[in-house]
């Protein structure tokens, strides 16, 4: 077989089949196309103003490698004038998080961007192995999923940045619409297709690589010779979620395209008006100032349970979302404070409503 | 250790009959070693000797595959220790697929 | 991030992960407390007489709430496939057609005059299957008074029911275009894959029920008359179809009447009572409650006994029919989620129609795919594609996915012409309107 030309140059030889389009190209086009796709999805949403601060959600995975270098390299060719930062939160998980941790100090190196590491052990005062050996390794994903987006959101604050974007890519995104309807959380299900989530009181954040196939991202990572550190958690993962992953898989492979049918379907609807009045509204925390739906956050609530040894209570939309006696020494998490920025910001930004789709 | 055996009338329905020579009905004997015979040496019995091909439409593991319904004397199976649940001679056991049921 | 699991504090109340089966703690029929549980239907066991009685009651009470009791329609509709679901639904709408003793008094439930039975024979599109014809007789052997309308979906395209504007023509990896050759296949080609085809199937049964109910209502009640028309879509089916159509960018399109327990198509009152039912009560209770000489019959279709990963339809069943066993309110818990959800669109009056479909769509089905996707480098022409515009996003995946032929014209059912037709009428008023302001080209030179 003669070497194909390039579907997008017609000059070099295609080296690469894109599980997104089908194309046959080569390598340059490959890179050029992965990079330019991402940029029109960030501009088209005018995800970013001039002289934001943004923080790139690092976890030593592909995604957050390959974002950091994709978000640093069309910062300076397309001039977004954003000042980048690497935050990275450990979760307290022995030797899993170590090796991925030293892949975030690497890029830190690499792209010349400065790191914050926040922990759980710093913020709650509890390992994700402490969390395990209390609760189980049943439920453990919902207080790692709790507590993670909390510490993301504060060690943004602590930085004075108002803006988190993370490598949730489009299997990802395919994933969770169909974990929203399975679960029949229509609520979730059109914000979760939005690029960026926005609100009065909460860090925004975006998903640049909304609609890049996780394919290509290891692709671009292995023909740029980037180097990551597999993040599967050692903690077994939800068994419904498997389901879906395993779902999503088998369609790619019967027709590659089913992962972004399945983000046009999640963009093409909308919530009707019974349900958009039934849903909470939202508060803040009592105790720690979060956002929250209830008198008392999720966080607050996990973390109660924890150092009250009734953990296992906490779990499930039937739980009590209520303060208990609280002594001088049962750790509390501190209080949390919007960004400065996010204030200003918020004067001059127009909101994102959450119930429609984009 | 003697061998104990079970005389049963096994039906097949929602189109698994197909997967056993277009049969509805087979009355066959199963048997286990020193101990009464399961649901579960009942569904060996038919994946190793009744299936002609396919057997994986029927069998996963050592249990039916999603989508099959097991009957024994008109009760679920899941009603009665699934696998584990022992037979008596002269029970019916159905099997109902309702895949493409429509 | 491989642990991409965002716990947002806002969310539905009551929307959690479906809860893993557990074992009943009682032992007891919950209805007559005495004869031995056959069955559990979520946390509740019955034994085999209360199940059926329950099965009935369950019909009764959703019927009393869509009709008065002692009304008597001139006719009702029901699509029969002949499967397990439609015998369940003739076996339960027998019942409510029958004059029945109730309480002390004499109850008769709201019923009809008629019955017609509208049965799509695929046998000639999908390979071993089988008319039916002679079985579904069988079926509605007993009820009062019954007519069988039978339609060949083999024939929608043929002869005087075919569309005569236009042929779709699919390339691989190319956007459908207007032809005006003659065709050289149909949509069940066997070049289309099975994911594709399944779908075709599924629109061309859909709308051909509903336009042979909509002709024989004509003919018998008046062009502007309505009636019922009642279909067997179970709980575990339309999570099967809401799954389905969401991985195949058509997700919208459940929302839009698909799966709504009641809508109006055609003019014609659409019910799907059995939306709350799973296949495995229909399966027990067919097995309880209909005579062995008039069961259902399962006709093969393009997936029967074919590993799961097949077709989008038949990985779907097999994930549905899985997270079923395991979680069993799950199929519940989805089947109300197409409740709550629209098509985020505007659905006006003129609104453009797919024309293969006839579901709205938005303009352009290519362009969503063109604007995530960088498929020519800058400075290329776009080629014009008059036909695609006239497709619906799913429908325009089916006829360019992976296994599409080139230089092949799919000959189409009549019908689409008036959807076509939809959107030039469209197109001209549009143009009166704004007619005045229209600058001739040759004036335009700026910009």
């Amino acid at each position: 077989m003669p070497p194909r030309p390039c579907q997008l140059c017609s000059n070099n030889r295609a080296m690469i089949k894109r599980p997104k389009t089908g194309q046959q190209v080569c390598k340059e086009c490959f890179f050029f196309a992965f990079e330019e796709e991402i940029h029109k999805t960030i501009s088209d949403a005018n995800t970013f103003k001039r002289g934001e601060r943004v923080a790139i959600g690092a976890s030593g995975g592909k995604d957050s490698t390959v974002l950091a270098h994709v978000m640093k390299t069309l910062n300076e060719r397309h001039d977004y004038g954003l000042e980048l930062f690497l935050l990275s939160i450990d979760e307290g998980i022995t030797g899993y998080r170590d090796d991925s941790l030293e892949t975030v100090k690497r890029n830190k190196e690499q792209y010349q961007l400065p790191l914050k590491i926040l922990s759980y052990n710093e913020l709650y005062g509890w390992t994700m192995d402490r969390i395990v050996e209390a609760v189980g390794k049943k439920n453990n994903c919902t207080f790692c999923g709790v507590f993670r987006r909390q510490a993301l959101d504060r060690g943004a604050s602590s930085l004075n940045i108002s803006h988190i974007v993370t490598g949730h890519n489009a299997d990802d995104v395919a994933e969770t619409v169909l974990m929203n309807i399975l679960r029949g959380d229509v609520s979730r299900l059109g914000r979760c297709v939005e690029i960026t989530t926005r609100g009065e009181d909460t860090i925004n954040r975006s998903k640049p690589f909304k609609y890049t196939y996780e394919k290509e991202i290891v692709m671009y990572a292995y023909f740029k010779k980037l180097d990551y550190f597999s993040t599967e958690c050692i903690y077994s993962p939800e068994a419904y979620r498997g389901f879906a992953r395993t779902y999503i898989k088998d369609l790619e492979a019967l027709r590659p395209s089913t992962i972004i049918d399945i983000i046009h379907s999640a963009e093409n609807i909308r919530i009707s008006e019974v349900v958009q009045d039934a849903l909470p509204k939202q508060q803040k925390c009592q105790r720690c100032g979060y956002i929250s739906s209830n008198e008392l956050c999720k966080a607050c609530v996990l973390l109660q349970g924890l150092e009250k040894g009734t953990a296992k209570m906490a779990i499930g939309s039937k739980a009590k979302h209520v303060s208990q006696e609280v002594s001088s020494d049962t750790r509390t998490i501190p209080m949390f404070k919007m960004p400065d920025q996010q204030v200003r910001n918020n004067q001059t930004n127009q909101t994102n409503q959450a119930k429609q789709s984009v | 250790m003697s061998s104990v055996t079970r005389n049963l009338n096994v039906e097949f329905g929602g189109g698994l009959e197909i997967l056993f020579n277009h049969q509805r009905q087979i009355k066959l004997v199963v048997s286990a070693q020193g101990r009464n015979p399961t649901v579960r040496d009942l569904i060996k019995k038919l994946a190793d000797e009744h299936i002609n091909e396919r057997r994986e439409l029927f069998i996963e593991g050592d249990t039916v595959r999603p989508g099959i319904l097991v009957l024994i004397n008109d009760c679920d199976w899941e009603l009665r220790d699934e696998l584990d649940g022992e037979l008596e001679d002269g029970d019916v056991v159905v099997f109902i697929s309702t895949l493409h049921g429509g | 991030m491989s642990c991409s699991n965002p716990q947002s504090e806002v969310k539905d109340p009551g929307a959690d992960i479906p809860e893993r089966r557990t074992k009943p703690k009682n032992n007891q029929c919950i209805k007559c407390k005495t004869a031995a549980p056959v069955i559990q239907i979520r946390h509740a066991l019955y034994c085999r007489e209360c199940f059926v009685y329950a099965t009935s009651g369950k019909f009764l009470k959703w019927f009393l709430s869509n009709f008065k009791p002692n009304d008597v329609h001139p006719v009702f509709y029901v699509a029969v496939s002949g499967g397990p679901s439609s015998r369940y639904l003739l076996q339960l709408l027998h019942t409510q057609m029958s004059p029945r003793k109730g309480k002390g008094s004499f109850i008769r439930p709201g019923s009809a005059e008629k019955l017609v039975v509208i049965y799509v024979d695929q046998s000639k599109v999908v390979p071993g299957a089988e008319n039916l014809r002679n079985h579904i007789e069988d079926m509605v052997k007993d009820f009062p008074s019954v007519e069988i309308i039978e339609a060949d979906v083999s024939e929608s395209w043929k002869g005087s029911q075919a569309s005569i504007s236009a042929y779709l023509s699919g390339q691989p990896g190319q956007p459908p275009s207007a032809t005006a050759s003659e065709p050289t296949a149909d949509l069940f080609d066997s070049t289309l894959s099975t994911s594709s085809q399944e779908s075709h199937l599924a629109l061309l049964t859909h709308h051909i029920i509903l336009r042979e109910a909509r002709k024989h209502a004509d003919s018998l009640l008046g062009k502007d008359s309505t009636a019922p028309l009642f279909l067997g879509t179970s709980a575990t089916r339309v999570t099967i179809k809401l799954l389905s159509s969401m991985s195949r960018g058509r997700g919208w399109s459940v929302g839009s009447g698909e799966v709504q327990p009641e809508s109006t198509q055609y003019g014609l009152n659409v019910y799907q009572p059995l939306l709350n039912t799973s296949s495995k009560e229909i399966a027990y209770y067919n097995r309880f409650a209909i005579p062995a000489h008039s069961q259902a019959v399962v006709n093969r279709s393009f997936t029967t006994f074919s590993p799961p990963k097949s077709s989008i339809d038949r990985l779907t069943e097999e994930l549905v029919v899985s997270l079923e066993r395991g979680f069993p309110s799950t199929v519940s818990t989805v089947a109300r989620t197409g409740n709550k959800i629209s098509f985020a669109g505007e659905t006006k009056e003129g609104e453009r129609l797919c024309t293969l479909c006839g579901w709205p769509a938005r303009a352009k089905a290519n362009e969503w795919k063109n604007g995530i996707a960088i498929t020519k480098l800058a400075g290329e022409e776009d080629e014009s594609n008059p036909l695609a515009d006239m497709l619906c996003y799913g429908c325009y995946t089916n006829l360019t996915d992976s296994r599409a032929r080139s230089h092949v014209n799919y000959a189409l059912p009549g019908w689409t012409d008036e959807y076509a037709e939809k959107q030039k009428v469209t197109e001209s008023e549009m143009r009166k309107e704004i007619e005045d302001c229209l600058i001739d080209d040759n004036d335009n030179d700026n910009e």
